[in-house]
């Protein structure tokens, strides 16, 4: 049996459990979904197997697998079980993956002393990053561009300055 | 291969994304559209994407 129950496992604010079923397979995880405890979390079918495909590579590939996506849409993370459930150890690194994820998205960007603000601070680290003085952090990386240079400084200065 | 880059590059922009019906009666968003950029854009970072059903 599926157990898609959360139970406080996540924060919900920050996460949202998708089930999605294929074909008339998807009615019994919906009954599943929706008579397991504390569990309202939204239910599709997807019917043509077009997001099986995109998520998992083959529209007929193995059902009981867990896509993570980031808030860029990018897959992070691919659970595939072969069980009837989740034993403790796979639902434990499952847990992980998603608070490892969300805490990294919850990061402020450019707060690169970790004090929730973005000041002056945060513009000295960002500046020794671009002079290679320091290690580069890409919470730093404010164009998103995957490195740390002289934008990224201007950017965090403009921020700041407008705020 | 033209075509296949383009895919790729398509993908790419767009990331993993669907929107189908919320089929689940007890879930609050029930009948509506819903995916993984619907939920980002209510403010929730991570969406956990369960592929799976009981037969």
């Amino acid at each position: 049996m599926c157990d898609l129950s959360n139970s406080g496992a996540w924060d919900t604010d920050q996460a949202v459990l998708i089930g999605v079923g294929k074909g008339l397979g998807g009615n019994s995880g919906l009954n599943n979904m929706t008579t397991s405890p504390g569990v309202n979390s939204p239910f599709v079918q997807d019917l043509t197997g077009n997001v099986w495909e995109n998520f998992l590579g083959d529209a007929n590939a193995p059902r009981k697998q867990i896509v993570l996506l980031d808030s860029n849409l990018d897959s992070r993370y691919i659970f595939q079980y072969a069980g009837g459930s989740l034993n403790n150890a796979e639902v434990t690194e499952l847990l992980n993956a998603i608070q490892i994820l969300v805490d990294e998205l919850s990061s402020l960007l450019g707060d690169l002393n970790g004090d929730q603000n973005l000041n002056v601070l945060d513009v000295i680290l960002l500046v020794n990053m671009a002079l290679g003085s320091l290690e580069t952090d890409l919470n730093g990386d404010m164009n998103q561009d995957g490195g740390i240079n002289v934008l990224d400084v201007v950017l965090l200065v403009n921020i700041i300055l407008a705020t | 291969m033209k075509k296949l880059f383009l895919i790729l590059l398509l993908c790419n922009l767009f990331g993993l994304d669907y929107s189908l019906e919320d089929m689940n009666a007890t879930s609050p968003t029930y009948e509506e559209f819903v995916g993984p950029s619907y939920f980002i854009e209510v403010g929730q970072k991570v969406s956990i994407n369960y592929f799976g059903w009981e037969t």
